[in-house]
């Protein structure tokens, strides 16, 4: 090989990077889909806690309730609102409101914006909380103890997490529901007898809400996870372990949120009307 | 025995290990010595495969630990234990459940209250048996290294790694460190291989010092050896000099 200086095409370049990128990302779904299997062993065959599992969904419902609720209510009355408008400037007919929007947020909303806020929420608690124990050894110290750290800590985040995304998309979806209902009397005066519709809801818009609600459940404690467990060197690694949580987290959130879209659309032949 | 052949390792562009090789022969104390950041850590996490070598080999005994898969090094971690730099015990397990976790991982003890009498026998062992509800957080540095030492022989380790197991104490626990050392090597025929910086340990309990810089064996010995030395870096470490010919 001779050692003059290579120089590269602009295009090469480019290419070079998003190639790294690809398999950067590859790399990382890849291991973290070796934790999500070690997980699922570890709920078969490791040792059984309810104890860590209950703490875990306590700690995930007292970070993230009030804070979902809170968002969640605002959403309600902005997309009724502008629903409302939109709605009207094509004909002034507001009869199917209620009913459209009680099947948007159980087909999509309620499972999808629940999991973009626990995303930030537990995803960076359970980032930093294995990342600052990754920088101290102390994971280290299970191994040496002959415990997995996948089974002693990952998985009743897990499970508690997809426990308690049920929770949270269930109440969210009633909090916006219900502020919904009541911007629906303040904007548009309608009542809530016509605005409470469940007719536009058929089995297809439930099955792919609480299959994005598993998805997302487990991706997010997984992806999390991952990246705290992979933390490596002091105080700033624990940070960078947050953040990659969060990103990870959100991005998987929205990719599974349009493959299950996608997946219903293309099984059902459409969600019905 | 212990044996480090020619391990070197890498982090990024920095190398930390460059082909060192000395062996830590069994039964007696070994120290590791060389100033913060030598790779010091680095080393000893060899042994019980936390980090693998870019090259060379580490054997325990008649095993190559570098080439053992993690299944495999959960038999090696039984064998030799770790008493990590920082305390490392579980925040959220009070100081018998830390000491009891390995026993019930490895099915020392039928049941619950067996195991939990053998815990509190260990950390009879390091005088922390009155602790043995407290939770790590309630407790002092020396004291939480003393739980943790008590959790490195749960599992009667043939081998026990220390590193820096005197930081941070103050000095008479220290030397109480020191003499639980000393009590595991010569009564209970422990090989132990001490990482350190503590001068007064190093001379008060040592067989043998192997000492690293810039990522290489400087010098092998015994204490005499080592106070004997005229290599000036060996001279400045072990008179703990501000001046000399050592990098900060
Ligand atoms: N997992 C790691 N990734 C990158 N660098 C590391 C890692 N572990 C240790 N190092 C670096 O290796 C060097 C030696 O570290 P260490 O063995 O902890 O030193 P000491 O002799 O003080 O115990 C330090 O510069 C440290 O930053
Ligand atoms: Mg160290």
């Amino acid at each position: 090989m001779s050692d003059a200086p290579v120089v590269e095409h602009p295009r090469k370049r480019v290419l070079g990077a998003l190639g790294q990128a690809g398999i950067e990302t590859t790399r990382t779904v890849g291991s973290a889909y070796g934790v999500f299997v070690r997980t699922l062993y570890y709920l078969v065959r490791g040792r059984h806690e309810p104890g860590a599992i209950a703490r875990q969904m306590y700690e995930i419902g007292n970070r993230s309730l009030v804070f979902v609720s809170l968002v969640m209510g605002f959403v309600g009355v902005i997309l009724v609102y502008q629903g409302g408008v939109q709605t009207q400037r094509v004909l002034p007919d507001l009869s199917q409101l209620g009913a459209t929007f009680l099947e948007l947020l159980v087909r999509d909303l309620a499972p999808s914006l629940a999991a973009l806020m626990l995303a930030t929420r537990v995803g960076a608690g359970i980032a930093a909380e294995l990342g600052s124990m990754a920088v101290t050894e102390q994971l280290d110290a299970l191994r040496l103890s002959a415990a997995d750290p996948v089974d002693y800590l990952v998985k009743p985040r897990f499970v508690a997490s997809i426990v308690m995304l049920f929770v949270l998309t269930i109440v969210s979806g009633t909090v916006a529901y219900a502020c919904g209902l009541v911007g629906a009397r303040v904007f548009f005066d309608l009542s809530p007898r016509s605005f409470v519709d469940s007719s536009l809801v058929d089995p297809v818009d439930l099955g792919s809400g609480l299959v994005k609600c598993l998805a997302y459940g487990a991706a997010i404690p997984i992806l999390s996870a991952h990246a705290g467990l992979s933390a490596k060197g002091g105080s700033d690694a624990v940070g960078a372990a947050t953040t990659r949580a969060v990103v990870h987290s959100s991005l998987a959130v929205i990719a599974l949120d349009f493959a299950i879209s996608f997946g219903a659309h293309a099984l059902f032949g459409g969600y019905s009307r | 025995m212990i044996s480090f052949r020619e391990v070197s390792k890498r982090f990024g562009t920095r190398t930390v290990l460059d082909r060192v090789t000395f062996d830590v022969p069994r039964g007696a104390i070994s120290f590791v010595i060389g100033a913060s950041g030598a790779g010091k850590s680095v080393l000893i996490k060899h042994v019980t495969g936390f980090v693998r070598p870019d090259a060379g080999e580490i054997w325990l005994d008649d095993l190559e630990v570098s080439r053992l898969g993690e299944r495999e090094l959960a038999s090696v971690r039984k064998r030799c234990a770790l008493v990590f730099q920082h305390a490392t015990l579980f925040d959220s397990q009070s100081c018998l459940e830390n000491v009891a976790l390995p026993l019930e991982k490895h099915g020392r003890g039928r049941t619950g209250a067996e195991i939990r009498a053998r815990a509190r026998a260990l950390l009879a062992r390091v005088h922390m048996e009155p602790f043995a509800d407290r939770y790590p957080s309630e407790l002092g540095e020396g004291m939480k290294k003393r739980v943790a030492i008590a959790r490195a022989l749960a599992l009667d380790p043939e081998y026990v790694l220390f590193d820096e197991p005197t930081t941070g104490l103050d000095p008479v626990n220290a030397r109480r460190v020191d003499r639980l050392i000393q009590t595991l090597s010569r009564e209970g025929g422990v090989t132990s291989l001490v990482v350190s910086h503590d001068l007064t340990s190093i001379f008060g309990i040592a067989d043998r010092i192997v000492m690293l810089y810039k990522g290489r064996v400087r010098l092998i010995g015994t204490p005499d050896d080592f106070r004997q030395s005229d290599d000036p870096v060996v001279r400045q470490f072990v008179r703990g000099e501000a001046e000399g010919p050592m990098d900060a």
